[in-house]
């Protein structure tokens, strides 16, 4: 959440709140807000499957199958891992501000760096424990279990592909935060 | 056992130093799950927690819930919803602060989250009360506690949370939170016209509006109370599960602003699917942090070692209850609220149900201690997402949530008095 | 001496655990002189029922409770005991289970595959039907009604018997059948009071055994490599003796529960062996739809359904 979410009538998107300066940085705000665009497409999905199903069970009273499946399986992990990193680039992961907003500008962009680093080294753990899962599904050719069968490699390559975005995006912003801290007068993105 | 000191400290200083909360616990549970079984168990747990737990077909109701407070606040049905509460209570001691806590009440009833609810009302409220001169500590904590309304009025996506964990029926906490809700509500509404009375200078007189102005000004809240009857006869009808109902009131809500009012155009809809997919990373990133440290505290055996201690005290039934609910108060100061439900939940439910207790009476207890941490300091969600919006400074918000703060307790302890309150209701769930 | 990290997901008392579960555990502390202890994470402390497959196969715990029935992606062939109608009562589709799963090519395929190996396993109460505000006489009213199932094999079943399935969490249940979201659900006998249907329903058919529920508990196959060879044999009999005993209270248990709901003026249909045959024949397409997925992706279904009913016709004349 931001100040600029207080004018209803103003721009609802924001524009992002940390990033790197130059083509890097726009490449990476790109890729992030292309998967946040996937993110809203598969709310959009679940909304209209969840109806569909609503509809056919009590008006048609024959209810469609799989729409449980497909949500557990794909739309949800899709809504949230496409939409880590995006989170990530506007800064908008809750932090606990008290002490943190004290600090003067520049300590917070130190430490800043740091989190983020540490932070990145987390998720890329994620990525490989994630990628690892998904290569046995691959391998051992398991398959989704449940009310749709499909492999099951397809459902879990999602979270690995979050987690790596978000691994760059905590490294462009890290990198951003050098650039801050090298007074960079022009942060437009 | 020896791990939890160290790794909790670890975990306070990542959040001090403003590790975002989900980041530090993911963290701060790896180094620990390290600690005790080296890289091989950490890498079992975070290759497999984070995508189980988002695919999840009862924490739909997460986003879609919360899409449905965006939608009628891109349609500014809640703006209508506050024009009219100010014109009834406005010339009140405190008269905007009273309008607020109604309208949140209100928005409360078709909104399943208070992250929503909070940042919704936050810029619906801000410009009127800069424009009355209001002392934007006391208005922006009010914001801050009305929007906790938001779980305990139906729908909630704590309560759905609690059901979940514990199997308890959603349907029957969501009919069990109705009364407890309005009553804080009332309270709450007490508290700023008691405070303001006292400061008159806090809150200056908003103009009165005649009684055919009230009237009229009741058109303006058709459209919520179509979508709270919409939403809850679905529920109660059988035409949708608790679930699906997040994804009906959806469908109501873009039924009112796009059709009937003809406010949301495509644009205003992309615009609150954008706004749902921040607050539902946020918060599916806290979940995930919780269930890995989750993870760790379970494995150093200290919740089981806690229970059994707790158990062999000896003490009443009654005298457990206060214990959990201090003990829950103080994590609430401290940690995020969904992360302390999936922490404790699976340790401390079968507890409560060995001693006799309803599970919806508990069910509604604890969300009261969640509304609490809510607002508490130091990690006091609805505080940063209110403080964050208006820009007022966080030290100025809690100092003006600490009255309501009290009223809360006041209610909690009411609730623990007198379970009838939310057994009366719910009685055949 | 070693300690073995045990998990499952049932809530604290649950009679498989009570009676089977802590019993287990105990009983191969004795036999192995306090050698084998356990350190048990109950009522989903370590994961939900989705995740205590990986959890086993990742070493996050030693043993797990892994149902097929939610596996069926990973454990293609074990599912056979998610067909309709094979068996009725506990006592039998328990040992004659185990012995179809501690044998090739089950074992093999569904559990060492994996990296697991089932250590013992009960078979719940058979799945029958209950349901509110319809006149129910015999299987053709389950014609156009709306059930709540499990999706997989049990979905396939009612279908073929002419039902509306619809997926919904089984704590959903009760609320779904008071409002009549569906018009009733198929469900464990012995569960029924454990989500108070109780006091939503009006009619039970019983004997429908439309599919059953297999509760097993794996061991992953490198810790179990690892124990001493009388270490394993005590598992072993620890394990018998545990699925002696939780196979008897469930089907005590069901016996009970269906006085008890007759008491409570709930209708109580039990089909008769000539309906119970015509379940059967009209859900056969199933068992060749199954059959036939399986051998169509190179796994010998149809062996297994062999064996499987081989087994059973073994402990049905004992
Ligand atoms: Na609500
Ligand atoms: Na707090």
């Amino acid at each position: 959440m931001h100040p600029h979410d207080l004018d209803p009538e103003g721009e609802a998107v924001p524009p992002p709140k940390a990033g790197l300066h130059g083509p890097l940085g726009r490449a990476m705000d790109r890729v992030d807000t292309w998967a946040n665009w996937l993110s809203r497409a598969a709310m959009m999905v679940m909304l209209v499957l969840i109806l569909v199903q609503v509809f056919t069970r009590y008006v048609l009273n024959d209810p469609i199958e799989g729409v449980i499946g497909i949500t557990e399986l794909y739309l949800m992990p899709i809504i949230v891992f496409g939409s880590l990193s995006y989170l990530e680039m506007h800064d908008g992961h809750v932090r606990v501000g008290i002490l943190f907003e004290t600090l003067p500008d520049r300590l917070r962009a130190g430490l800043d760096v740091v989190l983020r680093l540490v932070a990145a080294a987390f998720f890329a753990l994620v990525c490989y424990g994630a990628s690892r899962e998904a290569l046995k599904a691959w391998d051992f050719g398991y398959r989704t279990s449940g009310d749709i069968d499909a492999p099951l490699v397809t459902a879990l390559v999602i979270a690995p592909i979050g987690c790596l975005l978000i691994v760059l995006r905590l490294l462009v912003n890290a990198a951003g935060d050098v650039q801050r801290l090298r007074h960079t007068p022009d942060r437009t993105i | 056992m020896e791990y939890l000191a160290p790794v909790s400290f670890l975990l306070a200083g990542l959040l001090i130093v403003g590790t975002p909360i989900g980041f530090a616990m993911g963290i701060a549970g790896t180094v620990g799950l390290y600690l005790i079984g080296g890289l091989n168990l950490a890498l079992g747990i975070l290759s497999v927690a984070p995508y189980r737990n988002t695919a999840s077909w009862l924490l739909t109701a997460i986003p879609l819930f919360i899409l449905m407070a965006e939608i009628l606040s891109a349609s500014r049905i809640s703006s209508d919803m506050f024009r009219a509460a100010n014109k009834w209570v406005g010339h009140l001691p405190g008269g905007l602060a009273v309008a607020t806590v109604f309208t949140s009440a209100g928005f409360g009833a078709v909104s399943g989250s208070s992250t929503a609810a909070t940042a919704t009302m936050a810029r619906t409220v801000a410009p009127e009360a800069n424009k009355y001169g209001y002392d934007r500590g006391m208005i922006v904590g009010t914001v801050a506690a009305a929007g906790t309304l938001s779980i305990m009025i139906p729908p909630s996506v704590v309560l759905m949370v609690y059901g979940i964990i514990t199997e308890t029926s959603i349907g029957g906490l969501f009919i069990a939170g109705i009364v407890p809700g309005l009553i804080t509500a009332l309270s709450f509404a007490g508290i700023t016209m008691g405070w303001a009375g006292l400061n008159p200078d806090l809150a200056p007189p908003v103009q009165s509006h005649s009684w055919r102005e009230r009237i009229l000004s009741l058109r303006e809240l058709w459209p919520v109370i179509v979508l709270f009857v919409f939403v809850v006869a679905g529920i109660y009808s059988g035409a949708v599960t608790v679930t699906e109902a997040a994804a009906a009131g959806c469908f109501g809500a873009i039924l009112i602003a796009a059709v009937m009012l003809r406010r949301m155009g495509w644009r205003d809809f992309m615009d609150a699917l954008e706004r749902t997919t921040r607050p539902t990373a946020m918060i599916f990133t806290i979940i995930i942090g919780a269930h890995i440290f989750g993870y760790f505290v379970t494995l150093t055996m200290a919740p089981q070692a806690l229970v059994s201690y707790v158990q062999g005290l000896e003490v009443s039934p009654g005298m457990v209850i206060l214990i959990l609910i201090v003990i829950f108060v103080l994590l609430g100061c401290v940690m995020d609220q969904l992360a302390i439900l999936i922490l404790t939940m699976p340790i401390v439910f079968p507890m409560v149900m060995e001693l006799g207790y309803s599970p919806i009476w508990f069910g509604i207890l604890i969300t009261k201690t969640v509304e609490i941490g809510l607002i508490t300091p130091p990690i006091g969600m609805n505080v940063f997402v209110a403080s964050s919006i208006t820009g007022v400074p966080l030290k100025r918000v809690f100092v003006g949530v600490l009255p309501f703060v009290l009223a809360e307790f006041a209610v909690l302890a009411l609730i623990a008095f007198f379970p009838e309150i939310v057994t009366a209701f719910s009685g055949e769930y | 001496e070693t300690t073995l990290k045990v998990a499952d997901t049932f809530p604290p008392g649950h009679y498989i655990v009570e009676t089977g579960t802590n019993y287990w555990m105990e009983r191969v502390t004795e036999l192995t002189d306090g050698e084998v202890k356990f350190q048990y994470f109950g009522a989903g402390q370590m994961g939900s029922l989705r995740d205590m497959f990986s959890m086993v196969q990742s070493g996050v715990v030693d043993v797990g409770y892994v149902p097929p029935a939610y596996n069926g992606g990973t454990m293609p062939l074990a599912g056979v005991h998610t067909l309709p109608g094979l068996f009725s009562q506990s006592k039998v589709g328990t040992p004659a289970f185990y012995d179809t799963v501690t044998s090739e090519p089950i074992l093999g395929n569904d559990f060492l595959k994996n990296g697991m190996r089932p250590l013992w396993g009960v078979m719940t109460s058979t799945y029958n039907l209950f349901t509110r505000g319809k006149e129910i006489d015999g299987l053709e009213d389950i014609n156009g009604l709306k059930l709540k199932i499990i999706a997989g094999n049990m979905s396939e079943s009612i279908k073929a018997l002419g039902g509306a399935p619809v997926d919904i969490p089984s704590p959903e249940t009760y609320q779904a059948i008071r409002t009549g979201t569906v018009d009733g659900a198929i469900f464990p006998t012995t569960s029924v009071y454990s989500y108070k249907l109780e006091e939503v329903i009006d009619t039970a058919v019983l004997g429908l055994d439309v599919f059953v529920y297999w509760a097993p508990y794996v061991i992953r196959e490198e810790v179990w490599q690892g124990l001493a060879p009388e270490h394993q044999q005590a598992m072993q009999q620890a394990a018998q003796e545990a699925m002696q005993r939780v196979a008897e209270e469930t089907d005590r248990s069901a016996a009970e529960l269906e006085n008890k709901m007759r008491e409570a003026g709930i209708k109580v249909i039990v089909l008769d062996e000539a309906q119970r045959e015509q379940v059967r024949a009209t859900t056969a397409p199933v068992f060749h739809a199954w059959v036939s997925g399986l051998e169509g992706r190179g796994m010998p279904g149809g062996e297994v359904v062999e064996a499987f009913r081989a087994n059973i016709e073994k402990y049905q004349t004992q």
